[in-house]
Parts: C-alpha cells; sequence; structure tokens
C-alpha cells in the first residue's frame, strides 16, 4: 500500500520546479476556459455523478483521523456517511456501473468509520477483480485483516486482573500497528484504535476501584498517562472533562462519607479534590471553538456550588 | 340583468376558445361552460416531457474517467494531470464537431488540486483556478473553499475586528459632523469626547469575539500544517493573541474576586482569585489579592473561635441582655406547663419564623433600595458623566451645565425603562427567602401571603407558569390577576413562537398556548398561527420563484423537471408564482401556478425519480437534502436583503439613547463603507457621515465568549 504521508513540512520555495508547473497548467486551464462556454453533452452525466461523489471523498478522506474529527461534507454531513449514502443513490440510478470503484470507494469509508468487517467483505470483492484497483484492495486487504484480527483479540476474562491484561495486550498490539503502518491511514486508525483501549482500561479501572487496592490512585494515573499520551488527540477535551470528573466524584464521595458537619472532615483534603477538578475544567473552558468548552462552564459553576455549600456547611 | 348575463357568456366563449391556451392547457373533461366557471384552470402538466436522465454508452472518455478516478483512490496524483489536459483537449475538440463539451472538467481540474500536496500551493492554485473558472457554480465553489480555509477566515476575522476597533475611534470624530446643522459641528467637542474615553478604556483590555475565533483558526492552522510558510508570523500572532486572552480572562476572574470581597462574600472571592491563578498561575495581581485575601480569611478564622468565649461570657451575664430575651423563654415554659403540643409548637416556633418573615421583607425591602439605585445612578454613572460632560464642559464652558442635567435626567429615564422591562436587578432572594419560608412553615396564617409575594416576583421575572401556581395558592386567590398572568404568558409563548426559526419550535410554543391557557385571548390567535402552519403550502421544503430563478438546475431536466415557460415572465403560457414551489412529503409537491384567473394551488405527484433527482441537485447546490426532506424555506439571495442595506440601529451613544437608520452613502457603495446615520434623539434629529462597522455572525458564537 503507498499511503499518503503529509508532506506539509516541506519550506515552500516560490520558484519551484511544481510551482512553474502550476503557473503553466493554469494559463493552458485559462486559455480552454475562455473558450468554454458549451451545453456539457448528456451522456456523461453518470460519470459526472461519479467524479461529484468520489471528488468530496477523496478530497477529505485524507485528514488525520486521530487529531481531526471525520470531516463533513459542503452541508455539514459527515463525509464518510454522506459518501456511502450518495454511493448507494447512485448505484440505484446506474446499476452496473463502474461497480469495481463503488466498491472500493466504499470499503475506503467503511475502514474509515472503523467497520472493519464490512470495508473487508468489500475489498474482498473487489480483489477478485483483475485490475488495478483489484491489486490495490487486495494490499488495503492484508492491512485490514490484522486490524480485524486485534480488534476481535481475547475474549473478556472473569477476574480482573486477566480483563486489564488483556485490554494490556490489545493496546501493545495496536501500538505495534500504528509503528508497521507509520505514514498511512492505517497509522491514524491504529492510533485511534490505541487511544480507545487505553480509555476502556481507565473506564475499567474507576468501575472496579473499590475492589482494587489504591483503586483511586490506579485511575488518577492511568487518566494520567492518558491525557499526557494523547495530547494530539481530538478526543483530549473529553479526557480532560471525564478526569475532572472523577476528582469531582472524589470529592463528592469524601463529602458523603464524612459529612462536613462532623468532625472528621478534613476541609483542606476535600478542596484539594475540588480544586483539582476545577484546574482540569478550567483548562477546558479556556479553549475556544470546542463544544466541551459549554460542558466545562456548566460543570465549573456546579463544581463551585459544591464547594460553597460544604463549606459553610462545614464552618 | 339579462343583457349583462349574455356578454359574460359570450365572453367566456370567446375565452374558451382562446387557440394558444388551448395548445398549452388541454381541458381533460368536457368544455362546457359551467365546467370552465367552476375550473378556470384546465389539467395543466407542468412536468417537461424529456426529463427522464439520457442514456450511458460508454467510450473513451468514461475509461478516462474511470482511470482519473482510480488514480485519485490509489493515491497516484502525478497521472491525474494528463487526465485533466486530456479532458480539456477533449472539450476543444467536441467544441470544434458538435458546438458541446464534456462537462467533466471542472471536476476533473478539482481531483487536481485535491492531489495538490502543501497547503499554500493548494490555495494558489485555488486562486489561480477562480481566475480561470468557466461557470459561475464552479466560481461559488473555489470562493466557498477559498473562504472557508482556516488561515484566511483568522486574517479576515482579525482585519476586521482592527477595522472596527478604528471605525469606533473615527466615528466618534465624525459624530460632531451633523449634516443637518453642519454650523453647530465642532471637533473640539469630539476630540474632548474621544480623548476621554481613550483615556477611561486604557486601563481596561478587552478582546472581541472575532479575535477569539480567529486565535482559534490560527491554533487550528498550525496543528494541521506545521510547515506552513507563514508559520512564523502565524505564531507571533497566537502569542499576541493569547496574551490578550489571558490577561483579560485573568482581569474578569479579579473584577469578579473584588465584587465578590465588597459584599462580604470571602469564600466566593478566594474561588475567583483561584481561578485568576490557574489561568495565568505568573499573575501578580491574583497573587496580591490572595495574599490580601488570605489575612482577612485569617481574621474570620480568628473571631470564629473568639466566639463560644464571647458566648460563654455573655451566658454569666444575668442583668438586661437576659431580661430583653427572657419574655420568649418564659412564654415556652408557660406552654410546656400547659402540655398542650399545638400550643408548644406554635410558641417554640414563633421567633424562628418571624425572623424568616422578617428576612424575606428584607430581601424585598432591598430589592426596592436597589431598584431606585439603579434608576438614579444606573450603571458606570462617574464614567458617563466624565463621557458626557468632558466634551461640553471643554467646548462651550460651564454654560453647558444646563445641558449635562438634561441628558442626567433622560439618562434616569432610560434607566427606569429598562427596570420596567430589562430586569436588570435580581429577584433571587426574595425568591430564597419566600421558598425558605414556605419550606419551613407551609400551614403558617401567613403562608398566602408569602405565595402571593413570590407569585408577583415570578411574575415580574417573566416566569409566569410559576406565577400563576403561587397565585392560586395565595389566599384569597385572585381570579382576575390569574387571569392576567395567562393571558401574559400566552402572549409571552406567541412572541417566542414568532421569534422561532424552526417550524417544529414554533408548533410547540402554539401547542402550549391551546393546552395550558386555553381561555385566554392568545389562543384564539395561536389556533390561526397553528392552522396557518398546517396549511400545505407551509410544510416541508419551500422555494420561491426568485430562489428556483437563481437556481435552474433545480428545476430543470436534473432537478424537478419542470418547463421552462414557467418562468419565462409570460403569463399567458402558464407561469409559477413568487411563492414557487412546495414540496411536503416524497410522494407530492404543490406548485403555485400565475393564471389570469389569479393566483392558483395546484399538487402533483412527485415521481420517486424526479424526488431522488432533486436531492441530488440540492446537494450539488450545497443546500443539504438527506433521506428526508429538510423542513425548511429557501428564498432567492433578493429576497433576503433590506432594499439599499438599510439598517436600523437603537442604542445609547454613551450620553443619551437613540434610534436611527443607517443608510448607504450613495455611489461609493461597495467601494468604501461610508454610511449616512441619521439619528433621532434628545435634541433633535441628525445626520452623520459613518463609517460602517462590520457585523458579521459568527457560527457558534457562545463557543468564544
Amino acid at each position: 500500500m503507498k499511503g499518503y504521508r503529509d508532506q506539509n513540512h516541506k519550506t515552500f520555495q516560490p520558484f519551484n520546479p511544481l510551482t512553474l508547473k502550476l503557473l503553466f497548467f493554469f494559463a493552458l486551464i485559462l486559455s480552454w476556459s475562455c473558450s468554454t462556454r458549451a451545453v456539457p453533452e448528456p451522456q456523461y452525466l453518470p460519470s459526472a455523478g461519479l467524479l461529484d461523489i468520489v471528488k468530496g471523498f477523496h478530497r477529505l478522506a485524507r485528514e488525520d483521523l486521530y487529531r481531526f474529527p471525520i470531516p463533513k461534507d459542503a452541508t455539514g454531513t459527515n463525509i464518510m456517511k454522506a459518501t456511502l449514502s450518495r454511493l448507494e443513490e447512485f448505484e440505484k440510478r446506474y446499476p452496473g456501473r463502474f461497480s469495481d470503484i463503488i466498491q472500493f470507494t466504499k470499503a475506503a469509508a467503511y475502514e474509515r468509520l472503523r467497520d472493519y468487517d464490512q470495508a473487508i467483505a468489500l475489498y474482498e470483492g473487489v480483489a477478485r477483480s483483475n485490475g488495478r484497483l483489484g491489486a490495490e484492495a487486495a494490499k488495503n486487504l492484508e492491512a485490514l485483516k490484522s486490524f480485524q484480527h486485534v480488534a476481535q483479540g481475547p475474549r473478556p476474562a472473569q477476574e480482573p486482573a486477566e480483563y486489564l491484561s488483556g485490554l494490556e495486550e490489545k493496546i501493545a498490539a495496536w501500538s505495534e500497528l500504528t509503528r508497521k503502518y507509520q505514514g498511512t491511514a492505517y497509522q491514524y486508525l491504529a492510533q485511534v484504535e490505541e487511544e480507545k483501549g487505553e480509555r476502556a482500561k481507565v473506564a475499567f479501572l474507576e468501575q472496579s476501584r473499590q475492589r482494587l487496592k489504591e483503586g483511586n490512585q490506579l485511575v488518577i494515573f492511568s487518566y494520567s498517562q492518558l491525557v499526557t499520551k494523547h495530547r494530539q488527540s481530538k478526543n483530549l477535551y473529553r479526557h480532560l472533562l471525564d478526569f475532572g470528573d472523577f476528582y469531582a466524584l472524589l470529592a463528592k464521595e469524601y463529602g458523603a462519607q464524612r459529612e462536613p458537619e462532623g468532625l472528621s472532615f478534613d476541609p483542606e483534603t476535600f478542596d484539594q479534590l475540588a480544586k483539582s477538578a476545577l484546574r482540569l475544567y478550567t483548562e477546558v473552558a479556556q479553549e475556544d471553538g470546542i463544544m466541551e468548552k459549554i460542558q466545562a462552564q456548566g460543570k465549573i459553576e456546579s463544581l463551585r456550588a459544591l464547594m460553597e455549600k460544604t463549606r459553610r456547611l462545614g464552618r | 340583468m339579462r343583457a349583462i348575463g349574455s356578454s359574460l357568456f359570450a365572453l367566456f366563449l370567446v375565452l374558451g376558445h382562446n387557440p394558444a391556451r388551448a395548445e398549452e392547457a388541454p381541458a381533460a373533461g368536457p368544455s362546457s361552460v359551467p365546467s370552465r366557471i367552476l375550473r378556470p384552470l384546465p389539467d395543466y402538466h407542468p412536468f417537461d416531457a424529456s426529463s427522464s436522465p439520457p442514456l450511458f454508452f460508454p467510450d473513451e472518455v468514461e475509461k478516462r474517467v474511470r482511470e482519473l478516478v482510480i488514480d485519485s483512490l490509489t493515491h497516484r496524483e502525478a497521472p491525474i494531470e494528463g487526465h485533466v489536459l486530456w479532458l480539456i483537449h477533449k472539450d476543444a475538440e467536441l467544441k470544434k464537431e458538435r458546438g458541446s463539451v464534456t462537462g467533466l472538467t471542472d471536476t476533473a481540474m478539482e481531483f487536481f488540486h485535491n492531489a495538490i500536496r502543501g497547503h499554500d500551493l493548494y490555495l494558489a492554485a485555488l486562486k489561480s483556478a477562480l481566475a480561470s473558472a468557466p461557470a459561475p457554480e464552479q466560481k461559488r465553489l473555489i470562493e466557498q473553499r477559498l473562504s472557508g480555509d482556516e488561515l484566511t477566515q483568522a486574517d479576515e476575522l482579525l482585519r476586521k475586528s482592527r477595522a472596527n476597533r478604528w471605525a469606533g475611534l473615527l466615528n466618534r470624530l465624525l459624530r460632531a459632523v451633523d449634516l443637518l446643522g453642519i454650523l453647530s459641528g465642532s471637533y473640539v467637542e469630539a476630540a474632548a469626547e474621544t480623548t476621554m474615553r481613550q483615556l477611561l478604556e486604557a486601563g481596561s483590555v478587552e478582546i472581541s469575539v472575532e479575535e477569539r475565533r480567529a486565535l482559534a483558526l490560527y491554533r487550528e492552522h498550525l496543528r494541521r500544517y506545521p510547515g506552513s510558510r507563514r508559520r512564523e508570523e502565524i505564531e507571533n500572532r497566537v502569542a499576541a493573541l493569547e496574551k490578550k486572552k489571558k490577561a483579560v480572562l485573568v482581569a474578569r476572574a479579579i473584577e469578579k474576586a473584588e465584587e465578590a470581597m465588597g459584599k462580604g462574600e470571602l469564600d466566593g472571592a478566594e474561588l475567583a482569585y483561584e481561578t485568576a491563578r490557574l489561568i495565568d498561575p505568573q499573575s501578580q495581581s491574583a497573587k496580591d489579592g490572595l495574599d490580601g485575601l488570605g489575612k482577612k480569611l485569617q481574621e474570620r478564622e480568628g473571631r470564629r473561635k473568639k466566639a463560644p468565649a464571647a458566648a460563654a461570657a455573655l451566658f454569666h451575664e444575668t442583668d438586661e441582655t437576659e431580661a430583653r430575651d427572657d419574655r420568649g423563654l418564659r412564654e415556652l415554659l408557660y406552654a410546656l406547663s400547659l402540655s398542650g403540643a399545638d400550643a408548644i409548637k406554635a410558641r417554640a416556633r414563633a421567633p424562628e419564623e418571624e425572623q424568616r418573615l422578617s428576612a424575606l421583607h428584607q430581601a424585598r425591602a432591598g430589592h426596592r433600595l436597589q431598584s431606585l439605585r439603579y434608576v438614579l445612578l444606573g450603571n458606570d454613572v462617574v464614567k458617563k458623566n466624565l463621557l458626557l460632560g468632558t466634551a461640553p464642559l471643554v467646548a462651550p464652558g460651564p454654560a453647558a451645565a444646563g445641558y449635562v442635567a438634561a441628558a442626567n435626567l433622560i439618562m434616569i429615564g432610560g434607566n427606569f425603562f429598562e427596570l420596567l422591562t430589562a430586569n436588570p436587578i435580581s429577584r433571587q432572594p426574595i425568591l430564597d427567602q419566600g421558598a425558605a419560608y414556605l419550606r419551613h412553615h407551609p400551614d403558617s396564617p401567613d403562608a398566602g401571603e408569602v405565595y402571593a409575594i413570590l407569585a408577583q416576583a415570578y411574575e415580574a421575572a417573566g416566569r409566569y407558569d410559576k406565577a400563576i401556581v403561587y397565585h392560586q395558592k395565595s389566599a384569597p386567590a385572585d381570579g382576575k390577576k390569574i387571569a392576567q398572568v395567562k393571558e401574559k404568558a400566552a402572549q409571552a409563548l406567541l412572541q417566542a413562537a414568532e421569534k422561532s426559526a424552526e417550524r417544529s419550535t414554533q408548533e410547540a410554543y402554539l401547542k402550549t398556548i391551546l393546552d395550558d391557557y386555553p381561555e385566554s385571548a392568545g389562543a384564539s390567535e395561536a389556533t390561526q398561527r397553528l392552522a396557518r402552519l398546517v396549511q400545505s403550502e407551509n410544510r416541508g421544503l419551500r422555494m420561491s420563484k426568485q430562489f428556483l430563478r437563481e437556481n435552474p438546475e433545480l428545476y430543470g431536466p436534473e432537478g424537478l423537471g419542470l418547463k421552462s415557460n414557467l418562468f419565462d415572465g409570460d403569463s399567458s403560457n402558464m407561469e409559477i408564482a413568487e411563492p414557487g414551489v412546495s414540496i411536503a412529503n416524497r410522494r407530492e409537491m404543490l406548485i403555485h401556478l400565475e393564471t389570469p384567473w389569479g393566483m392558483e394551488q395546484r399538487t402533483y405527484p412527485l415521481a420517486e425519480k424526479t424526488a431522488e433527482r432533486l436531492h441530488n441537485a440540492l446537494r450539488k447546490n450545497n443546500y443539504g437534502g438527506g433521506a428526508e426532506l429538510p423542513e425548511r424555506q429557501l428564498l432567492g439571495a433578493k429576497e433576503k436583503k433590506w432594499p439599499w442595506e438599510t439598517r436600523l440601529a437603537f442604542g445609547t451613544d454613551g450620553r443619551t439613547p437613540f434610534g436611527g437608520l443607517e443608510l448607504p452613502l450613495p455611489f461609493i457603495r461597495g467601494l468604501f463603507p461610508l454610511d449616512f446615520f441619521f439619528q433621532g434623539k434628545a435634541g433633535g434629529p441628525s445626520l452623520f457621515p459613518q463609517i460602517r462597522i462590520s457585523r458579521e455572525e459568527i457560527d457558534d458564537e457562545a463557543l468564544y465568549r
């Protein structure tokens, strides 16, 4: 698989050969456009329809899905879902036309939506053909099968320790795939899966913390690991909010266990927990242009009310 | 009478034999005269017969398209250029032979653009393509891509924000040039006001929504394109904007802390100072604030520790204090000796109940006092008077004192109006105290009065639903008052429905009126509006004639397949009316037709293929169109704008409230954003030249506040 490495790191040179080539190309297009004001041939409508669908997909499908969310098309729809539904419509309207291209594009959309089973089934169909797409589909199949193998991995065990080690193995396998497919679209997909595995691990620890020794410390440690390791992820603010929620939960639990009106309640311990949550919420609330900002603002207000009430009770 | 009847009959006969109309719209049924009178518009078929898609035959163009798509899907960018050039040559050939083109080159060119690696090159390519774009749709798409680019958007927002700041400054100077009384124009006065305003604003840091959005976009750009050739410049901008934003956030947190300190809420102040420290750990003002607060908190703790000792000392005092409180205790002991549980409860509760009631009355008195203060002083009375007084006192001298006094009176009037309409003083303390009283003493004889107080407070705050509930509980319940509040609630819901753009939300508001306030006058209005909403022409996707004219592909063979003569402005061959077409669902559409007999509405079945074509055409033109038909109205560009881009403006210029009209300056409109501003305010009308401040709407504005 050739893949598509991000080459934006290159320094821009105003007169490099590519620029000159572009200038020449656009001069040619300009001369063509000046002479082109004619009626399009109606027989090419199906080709135009296909080009129209694939061009949008082609432009936006290169995104790094680990760092950025799935792009939206001009109508604000997830480009992968929109492409799938538009291809379905195209197939209904022109049955049998460009079928291998349609199957291949659909498979590419499914793999980016992480529906590996559907993607594999479609790639297998294309791989059976002898054309250029067949060879490409076969390469993609190999990558996807290794993804499917890890995704379907070991079954959840009964024992928490076994379950955790199963999760760890899965995370390590995704990490291995990230390295293997470095510089391709599959690297981003593997990173997404690795992050998902690590989030699942934190969720599991959070759920079973009462049964684990130093459970709360373990959860805090794994949350810290998650937000440090995935600083570049599109889900970072979500993780920060969840981490803040955990601290807020600890503060609430502390307040419930040692009533603030009683003598065993230590206001400093409560404050430390609540302020840790507040620090994480504030980090998110300061960020502009993200939906999590509104959530964080609400959570800050709610936590402030809790702190105020606890202080009043503790006096 | 008989003669008139015969003439009408003859006229109908003549109309009935109009050959042109007979050809366009052949009558389906018997063409008897009564039938023509009852059904003036005969069965008319508005669809083009040739609307079915043409057949497709594979040829060399299709093979080339296939190669192009495969190359793009397999990331082989190099051959794409060759495919585009081939299509350009093919177009030239076709044009020479048949006067047509493939119609694929524009889209193929986009594949070429998409294949360009490096954001700067991609933008350069788009800009070149814009200059050569042959079709208006293509031009529109490229413009959309260019304007949608984060960097372009951020630069534009920052430019607008700077321009607005300068325009604001210049407008303050231009405000002295009253064209209606040009001789009264004094730059000295305007310069004095501008200087004072700048001095007052010198200490305050502000960051506009535009700047915050620009910051977010710049950061996104750096994240997405770390190799951008403008990296260094953008990083500097980001650093400057970040610094500004941090300073604003810290200033706000400290302002909040100081406000809390002023109210004696030390814990609230501590939280606000800590927030400032979280935003900027280096903030000296936050550190100083926390240090100062620490001392106060220590003092408070000290006082608290001393309190029990003081109480113990007081316990041994048996003189005046004891004698004063003794009466309550004696009464309680007397009740205990009676052994009556009710009497004990009544006696024991009385002081606490009185305390709560008095707290409620204090909250009401506090609200009245705050309201009075607001009317007399308003917000920033010193700042306003400095702005207001400096200019007149500098220019005409002490003689302007009368003007300042008059302007202050107008300000008081404005504050009073705001107090009546905008609820600037919170009633929350009254609501809290009232609720606390009722929670502790629900059966008290005073509960009825407290319910009435709460009802009034909720009514004034615009919470009519709660106000009605409390009015009903108050003793004695005032039926007339309840009816009045219900009427107010219905009117508020009607207004909310009017303001809402969503049909479903409008429906929900109107239905609430019918369900909750059926006896109100607003209910009959709601019934009428609901009936209008459910009319078929107001349902589903509505496309006006103007909109369809601007988007011919939506009504042409690639869309609805309507006849082109419906849009040629000639009503003799049937014309579509201004309301256009409404598509209620996937099965039928309603067309408004303009006929010699007036506007007619006709419902036609919508073929599945036609519906699909329309969906595709809508999506191609970026008007949405998912599995279901969108519930909205599509209007033409001309229908959305005010004539001559006139704008209404209301506000206050720092001195007095005003209402005005902003009119663009003829001849230079589009070249320079200078308008006339006709202003009506105290002291007579004025006409000023004014630089237009850009007021572009920002998506998700709440995310940048």
